[in-house]
């Protein structure tokens, strides 16, 4: 319930002259609509009083129905265009908030969220929500107006066939209202397992080289037939469970018909009256004009008894889709803003983690009482096993999550303090996980700087090596990339995706092992251009690389998260331990073969 | 309207994406469509039944209550006459209600099982034509395409079988009502029916007038969600690069769009009802009128009039959801041309049609002057000849975009060679079917692809009857073990959309684990173990000896310490083979080789170059 209020509250708040006019026109609709049957019944009688063949009456009744009906249309139309538009403006406000909500909602948030399940809150239950807006906010006063206004109609005309025919409304409506609840639930179960087939078959296309690598079409193929029988034996279901209802509900409609064909008939007949000497008949009691009138007030009940089902419907829809969305808007990301968070100018990037811990979902700390201190313009490697939580120190530099302990801080300002996108402007970082748009090449790499020229686009360009591949692609930076990056080499979507971070200009550069699929040499090239990108910046850098952990200030070396040594590339090296394993397991080899060199070289020199 | 396109395996972006709307009616489609009911004959034929008769008892019911009202009103001979009649009426009325019943609950059950069948078979076929595409379509076509062909366009079909066929019920309907009117009284039937033509015309005019607003509206809702998926999938750039507001204004421009092309839409299809409910009334009009003056006449009984009227009500019903179902019929015929261009395009690659088994092999893999090019007019390989022993561990070296990843995506058969041959224990691969061959490789791809399922499930993939204890071995032989013992559930935490709850070094190594876990003869890494560290890597080298004993493995590394032991290295540069030989021998080279090495040290390269040819000046010549 409060779930509908706060639709309705939504609707009230920006639209309240739209709805009234759709009121209006409801309960117009309601009112001719009443008219017609009496009008066709009055006919009726009017040709059945016999002997004055009064042709005039007839013209005159067909321009009421004819006045009847137009002015009905019109309030057709109102009814039609109010309800349609207001819903639509309700869904537009949703998407434009929905949208921007979660594109502030923290990572911990998308970690955690399927790009479907989203898509269908933004899809599917905003089209719940617009439905309820249209049909239970508005047309609700029709059917309410219609079934009133058809019984008081029905009871003015006559009591007793009035009570046979109202007698199936109340169980058809309950029916119609209780079948549309189990309707529900089994349309959602549709949708639930319509939701896992489509997950099936977005993961398997998007993996179809993993698909093609073990050969496994036919076991792709068996998973989703699984799924896809699912999901048409539970359409059939519900179909099916719809089509009796529907039947039941006509056969009782047709049933109360014949009901009043029997009774109003008897009526009819009892009440007949012939004069003796004329021949003609009189009717003292229902005439078969009003008996005709009940007729068409039933087909005119048809509709809002079926339409209570729906408008159930659409209210429990409402409130599970309304659910569903306000559990999105309302989210309080862990990550937010200080009502007075002030806005950070360009820091120098002095960066200090103090006693920081965090743990994912509960689980195990993922890092444990880390304490770091970088001076401005430091250059900071970290190494350390995958999973030793190298990319979450990273990503709680720019609040991509908060810390459950400590704090971080930035030229001595608590991160916190700053405004969200003041701390990110000055922090850029290239992420493990690559994501390109779709689009061109220079629209990717100006991503994060729209103002940027094309002369600035080349710059990062040439600095990330990328420049030379471009320029020999038919297109060049107008070539469309997409899908992930597709048509891009690993190697190549890492430096476009540095090229995008240079491109803004941080004060605070994070790279996440963003060269892992760069050979050296190339690597070597971008070092070199970073280089002197990186003079006068802080720099983190993640890397599995030694050759990159050269120029580093000093060295974090990460296990299980926490930091178990730091220091200098030789002080590391001098202290042993897990650094100089590492180093060891990558440079020792090479060390053997340099000293082999020098023996061969000495071998050499001895048989000169 | 619709025009096919050849299969040339391209969805992208062709003249029938842009097809939102057909014709009314593509006897292509539907006569293709309708093969997909053949299997269903027996609902069908039910269907039809139960819609034949649900009409027709339908028709019969205002008869009978014009009959009835003949009787009651004009009875002569007074009360008792028409008491018995009165009740045979509505005897009548009764069976004809309960037979209205059946037939119409029989037509509904029977559409639904029909619709659900040849859906779910149109479905599943689908599923299984983009298996059997080859690699190179799926470089081709985006996945968001081909997903909205399986997704929307059925889903177009699904509303044009659900509401087609009712279509065709309404259309009989209409027919049967017309008829009967005439046969009841033809003055008065063709004088009440003068009116359709009138609605005819403005039917064709308004739908002529909408369609473009109702076309815009779908392109507009497709163009909100799209923009909207792909922000939810770049929310960490989004964030990283504080694009939020600008992202806002771009998707409000969208969302804007929509609303005012919805909004239009509205307005045009509540303007058709003054019109159709005007002319219900005009028509009605004409019965009283009209009606009223050949019963007058004493050519028409008064039970009739009532029955007239009946059916000038119902006759209008149905026209008011015929002018929406007109759209939806365009909007399902190019739905329907665009799944069967899909269904159409013949995979590149199939196997021979006298293709054998490969038996179990020894491992051993030829590359017979193999040349190969994405393109025709690019080659990435050039006259590559290479043998590899059984159970050779051989190493593939070179500058990104060398074409070390193409090379052994031919040995696999993601891409056929252009020119020469690849040979396993002597069979060309091309001659095997790609099941056996693609059965005894494995595959570490060099970006790890995980599904939302459990761990064990992702290391299992396509070998269900793999037992824990070989899942385990899998893991344990990778270094994935300890880790995965580490989280809450085990080998049974369920992985988020992608592994997003994983680091990247860890989702690489399940992937390694998947491969291992296939017991392949030939294993292949391709950059397995890019975001995992040295250490890492060593000790996974180490557990690996046993697993890869006697089996042939190709790796392809940047961290050149990865490698230094491997039996065959093989440098590539610009699709060319330049050096091979093992470490020493490649360093004493002192070439390509040689120069990366040394750049793994990240110093200038001074010390190692022995010789005459400088290594700098090797690495300009290489530059890319
Ligand atoms: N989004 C996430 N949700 C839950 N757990 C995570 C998430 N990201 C990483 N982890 C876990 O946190 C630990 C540290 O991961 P990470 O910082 O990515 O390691 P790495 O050092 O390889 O970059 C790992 O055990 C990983 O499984
Ligand atoms: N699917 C593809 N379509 C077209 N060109 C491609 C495709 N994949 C790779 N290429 C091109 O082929 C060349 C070799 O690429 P690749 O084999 O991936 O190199 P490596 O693995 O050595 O980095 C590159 O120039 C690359 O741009
Ligand atoms: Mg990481
Ligand atoms: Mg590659």
């Amino acid at each position: 319930m409060p779930t509908i209020i706060r639709i309705v509250g939504l609707v009230l708040k920006k639209y309240k002259r739209r709805l009234t006019m759709g009121y209006i026109s409801v309960f117009g609709a309601a009112l001719v609509a009443l008219a017609v049957p009496r009008i066709l019944g009055e006919s009726v009688d009017s040709v059945l009083r016999s002997g004055e063949r009064n042709v005039e009456a007839l013209w005159l009744l067909a321009l009421a129905l004819l006045l009847a009906g137009a002015a009905r249309g019109i309030f057709a139309f109102g009814q039609t265009y109010f309800a349609e538009s207001t819903s639509q403006k309700v869904a537009y406000d949703i998407r434009n908030s929905f949208y921007n909500k979660l594109q502030h909602l923290s990572f911990a948030f998308h970690d955690k969220q399927n790009t479907g399940d989203l898509m269908s809150r933004a899809t599917a239950d905003v089209e719940g929500v617009r439905m309820f807006v249209n049909m239970g906010a508005v047309r609700f006063g029709f059917v309410v107006a219609m079934i009133v206004g058809i019984a008081v109609a029905m009871f003015m005309t006559d009591v007793t066939l009035a009570l046979v025919s109202l007698a199936f409304v109340p169980p058809l409506g309950w029916r119609a209202i209780d079948t549309s609840r189990g309707l529900r639930r089994k349309w959602m179960e549709v949708q639930r397992l319509t939701g896992e087939m489509v997950t099936t078959m977005q993961e398997n296309l998007s993996g179809m080289r993993v698909v093609k690598a073990f050969s496994a079409e036919k076991y792709e193929q068996q998973k989703f037939e699984e799924r896809a029988i699912l999901v048409r034996e539970a359409t059939y279901i519900a179909q099916r469970v719809w089509a009796r209802n529907f039947s039941v509900m006509n056969f009782f409609f047709l049933g109360a018909l014949a009901a009043i064909l029997y009774v109003g008939g008897n009526q009819v007949v009892d009440g007949r009256v012939v004069d003796p000497f004329t021949g003609e008949a009189r009717y003292t009691g229902l005439t078969p004009g009003e008996l005709t009138a009940f007729i068409f007030y039933m087909g005119l009940l048809t509709m809002p008894v079926r339409m209570m089902g729906w408008m159930v419907n659409s209210f429990s829809r409402a409130i599970s889709s309304g659910q569903r969305l306000f559990q999105i808007l309302d989210w309080e990301s862990p990550v937010y803003e200080k009502p007075d968070a002030m806005e950070l100018g360009r820091v120098r990037g002095a960066i200090e983690y103090k006693n920081v811990s965090l743990s994912y979902e509960g689980d195990a700390h993922a890092l444990e009482e880390i304490n770091v201190s970088i001076a401005a313009g430091q250059i900071v490697a970290l190494v350390g096993r995958p999973g030793s939580g190298k990319t979450t120190f990273a990503h709680l530099l720019p609040r991509f999550y908060d810390p459950t302990g400590g704090e971080i801080t930035i030229d001595g300002i608590d991160i916190r303090e700053a405004t969200l996108e003041s701390l990110r402007r000055n922090i850029g970082i290239v992420q493990q996980d690559v994501f390109i748009h779709t689009a061109t090449i220079a629209e990717n790499i100006a991503y994060g700087r729209g103002d940027a020229s094309e002369g600035d686009i080349r710059e990062v360009a040439s600095v990330a090596q990328l420049h030379e591949f471009i320029s020999g692609l038919p297109d060049q930076y107008d070539t469309i990339v997409g899908e992930r990056g597709g048509g891009l080499s690993g190697g190549q979507k890492q430096r476009l995706s540095i090229a995008r971070t240079i491109l803004m200009n941080p004060p605070v550069l994070v790279l996440d092992d963003s060269t892992s699929s760069v050979d050296a040499h190339t690597e070597h090239l971008v070092q070199e251009g970073l280089e002197e990108i990186m003079s006068g910046r802080t720099t983190i850098v993640v890397t599995n690389r030694l050759s990159a952990i050269r120029n580093a200030d000093f060295i974090l070396v990460f296990r299980d998260g926490s930091i178990v040594q730091r220091g200098t590339h030789e002080e590391l090296l001098a202290k042993g331990g897990e650094y100089l394993s590492l180093y060891e397991s990558q440079l020792k080899p090479m060390e053997e073969a340099a000293l082999q060199e020098v023996q061969l070289a000495g071998e050499l020199e001895g048989s000169d | 309207m619709t025009t096919r396109v050849s299969g040339y395996g391209h969805l992208g972006r062709s003249a029938l994406d842009d097809v939102l709307m057909g014709n009314l009616y593509d006897h292509g489609v539907v006569m293709r469509l309708a093969k997909y009911a053949l299997p269903y004959k027996f609902w069908v034929a039910t269907s039809f039944i139960g819609m034949a008769g649900h009409i027709v008892t339908m028709v019969m019911q205002p008869l009978i209550i014009g009959w009835a009202i003949n009787n009651f009103v004009d009875g002569v001979t007074g009360a008792e006459a028409a008491w018995g009649n009165l009740e045979i009426a509505a005897i009548l009325f009764i069976i004809n209600v309960l037979f209205n019943m059946l037939f119409n609950f029989m037509q509904l059950v029977s559409l639904a099982r029909l619709t659900v069948n040849v859906l779910h078979d149109l479905r599943t076929s689908m599923f299984e034509h983009l298996q059997n595409q080859a690699t190179s379509f799926y470089d081709r076509n985006e996945v968001g395409r081909i997903m909205s062909r399986i997704q929307n366009d059925v889903f177009q079909l699904q509303e044009f079988m659900d509401v087609g066929i009712t279509t065709i019920g309404d259309i009989m309907m209409l027919l049967f009502i017309a008829g009967t009117m005439i046969y009841l009284d033809p003055l008065l039937g063709i004088v009440t029916l003068s009116v359709i033509p009138f609605l005819g015309a403005v039917l064709i005019f308004w739908q002529k007038k909408s369609r473009p607003t109702f076309l815009g509206v779908r392109v507009a809702i497709s163009a909100v969600n799209g923009n909207l998926q792909e922000n939810v999938s770049g929310v960490r750039v989004t964030q990283s690069t504080n694009r939020q507001d600008k992202n806002l204004t771009n998707f409000n421009t969208l969302n804007q769009t929509h609303l005012n092309r919805t909004i239009r839409a509205s307005f045009l299809s509540a303007s058709l009802m003054p019109v159709v409910e005007t002319l219900t009334v005009v028509s009605m009009g004409l019965v009283v009128v009209v009606g009223g003056v050949r019963v007058f006449d004493g050519a028409l009984e008064i039970g009739f009039l009532v029955a007239f009227l009946i059916y000038v009500q119902r006759f209008f019903e149905p026209i008011r959801t015929l002018t929406l179902q007109y759209t939806m019929f365009q909007r399902a015929m190019a739905s329907g041309a665009r799944i069967f261009e899909m269904l159409d395009i013949s995979p590149e690659m199939k196997d021979k049609p006298d293709a054998h088994t490969l038996p179990p092999i020894r491992g051993e893999i030829v590359f017979d002057d193999v040349c190969f090019g994405y393109t025709s007019e690019e080659q990435v390989l050039h006259n590559i000849n290479l043998t590899i022993q059984p159970g050779q561990n051989v190493a593939l070296v070179g500058l990104t975009g060398a074409g070390k990843t193409s090379l052994v995506a031919l040995m696999h058969r993601f891409y056929d060679v252009t020119g020469g041959s690849i040979r396993v224990d002597g069979y060309d691969v091309r001659d095997v079917t790609r099941e056996s061959l693609a059965g005894q490789m494995s595959m570490v791809l060099q970006e790890p692809y995980l599904y939302s399922m459990s761990i064990r499930d992702n290391i299992r993939y396509a070998h269900t009857e793999a037992t824990h204890e070989q899942v385990e071995a899998a893991a344990r032989a990778v270094g994935a073990h300890e880790f995965i013992m580490e989280l809450e559930h085990g080998y049974d935490s369920m992985l988020q959309q992608r592994g997003n709850n994983l680091s990247m070094g860890q989702r690489q190594l399940i992937s390694f684990a998947r491969a291992v876990v296939a017991d392949p003869r030939i294993i292949v890494l391709d950059e397995a173990t890019a975001n995992i560290d040295s250490r890492t890597e060593k000790i996974i080298q180490e557990s690996l000896k046993a697993v890869l004993r006697g089996r042939t493995s190709v790796v392809i590394a940047h961290r050149l310490s990865t490698i230094t032991s491997a039996d065959v290295i093989v440098v590539l540069d610009h699709g060319h083979i330049i050096e091979t030989g093992n470490h020493r021998e490649l360093l004493d080279k002192g070439g390509l080789y040689a120069a990366l090495y040394a750049m793994n040290f990240g110093e200038p390269i001074t010390t190692h170059s022995n010789g005459s040819d400088d290594v700098l000046s090797m690495l300009g010549r290489v530059d890319i």
